[in-house]
């Protein structure tokens, strides 16, 4: 009686599927191995830039979680008498903050050279160094951090990248640079550009104007609190700041924005699943070298597929 | 408002200027300083150089990772130490935190309907 599944072959670094009915393909291990993790292809041969403590992926979403240590920064912030909140008009000046760790989980999908930043990317707090996947999250309470009104389908905490010239970023056709270049652009766009009350006329609000509503401490009870207490108690004192909690960990984070990137792994529940990729990565293979005009009709290989699974 | 720090006139040496070997010994940081722009950060032996200096440094060295301009241009990013923004003239001192801050530019720019900038910036990626 002949097997009612397919069976698959590995002989050196050759996979071999061959289907109930007895047709055979082969393909080379790496080429299966890298259609089961999309996307992460040569990942492990990259140079992380500093900062980076987690990779994360799934599917073709990769998340890399930068965190910068505790230290005074020197912003350009929206002055008490800007003519205007944000736009061309609107007046800054600058102002130095301590804050505790601030971690940039930036997101990758797919894009024409490969992973490439995507626009959903999040920012927050946390007043210890990450250590796990299971650590805590606390929201930024930093203008231009936006909080959408409702969670479902949106970031926690999205940092504004409109202005972002992620198209010069997508050009670079080495992975590594790209990716290494696209996170420098994202944080200096965070850290750098001008704060503005863009998120509370955009968006619901920014996590800087939730934090000071919601009285958390004195010393953030705005802008000018921040820089005295900065000024008198150092840097470290931003640790001890109760910033509003996310109530979720990273990892649960990381979670959301998989979902929301609709992010999904291969699924492979059996031996026909690993076989279809089989038979369909051997046709392909079959086709491309050969640079023949489409053909009118399938394959036999092709229409066969469908047939046997 | 950018100040000059007085205090930083007689710098100290380390490793990187010559100093005296027992002092490195004594301060295994002496000579390092951290140089920071956007996520790249470095500690490079660069301390009691002024901060034009360490601009002309990297843009010899280390054009790959921060972008000092063009030379002989306007400095087209402000140099932060421990938060203070200061001015060319600053002698860094071993194992202080220099940053380059790139002060050009803001955030949310037009005023935008909500989901629409939102999906602007990341719908279909």
């Amino acid at each position: 009686m002949p097997p009612q599944t397919a069976t698959i072959t590995i002989n050196g670094n050759t996979v071999e599927a061959r289907s109930p009915e007895g047709v055979t393909a082969s393909i080379p291990l790496e080429k299966l191995t890298k259609h089961l993790a999309p996307g992460r292809e040569n990942i492990e041969k990259f140079i992380l830039p500093g900062g980076v403590r987690f990779v994360l992926s799934r599917g073709e979403t990769i998340v890399w979680v930068h965190q910068t240590p505790p230290r005074r920064w020197c912003f350009k912030w929206l002055a008490a008498d800007s003519p205007k909140p944000f736009g061309s008009e609107a007046k800054y000046r600058r102002v130095t903050i301590a804050l505790p760790y601030v971690c940039v989980l930036a997101v990758f999908g797919p894009g024409r050279h490969g992973p490439q930043l995507t626009g959903k990317n999040e920012c927050f707090f946390t007043n210890s160094a990450l250590k796990s996947l299971d650590d805590k999250m606390l929201y930024p309470a930093l203008l231009n951090c936006s909080k959408f009104k409702t969670l479902n389908g949106h970031p926690l905490s999205w940092i504004c990248t409109q202005y972002l010239q992620r198209d010069a970023l997508m050009a670079i056709p080495d992975t590594n640079e790209r990716m290494s270049r696209s996170l420098d652009a994202l944080v200096k766009s965070l850290f750098d550009t001008g704060f503005n009350l863009s998120s509370e006329h955009n968006e619901e609000t920014s996590w800087f104007s939730a934090t000071v509503a919601a009285r958390i401490d004195p010393r953030i009870a705005g802008i000018e609190t921040w820089e005295q207490a900065t000024g008198e108690e150092g840097p470290l004192f931003a640790l001890r700041i109760p910033w509003l909690e996310t109530g979720f960990t990273l990892g649960q984070i990381v979670e959301r924005i998989f979902v929301n990137q609709n992010a999904q792994d291969v699924k492979i529940t059996s031996v026909n699943d690993l076989a279809r990729i089989v038979f369909m990565q051997s046709e392909l293979a079959r086709r491309r070298p050969q640079r023949k005009p489409p053909e009118t009709e399938p394959s036999k290989t092709t229409a066969n597929i469908e047939k046997i699974f | 408002m950018e100040r000059t720090r007085a205090n930083h006139e007689a710098p100290r040496m380390g490793p990187a200027g010559g100093g005296d070997f027992n002092d490195v010994a004594d301060d295994p940081a002496a000579g390092q300083i951290t140089v920071s722009q956007g996520v790249f950060c470095e500690s490079l032996p660069l301390a009691g150089e002024t901060v034009a200096g360490i601009r002309e440094r990297i843009r010899e060295n280390f054009a790959d990772l921060f972008d000092m301009g063009p030379a002989g241009g306007e400095a087209v990013s402000v140099a932060v130490i421990d938060g203070q923004p200061v001015d060319d003239n600053t002698v860094v001192q071993a194992g202080e935190f220099l940053t380059f801050v790139m002060h050009a530019g803001v955030k949310g720019l037009a005023p935008i309907p909500s989901r629409r900038r939102y999906r602007s910036a990341g719908e279909g990626d």
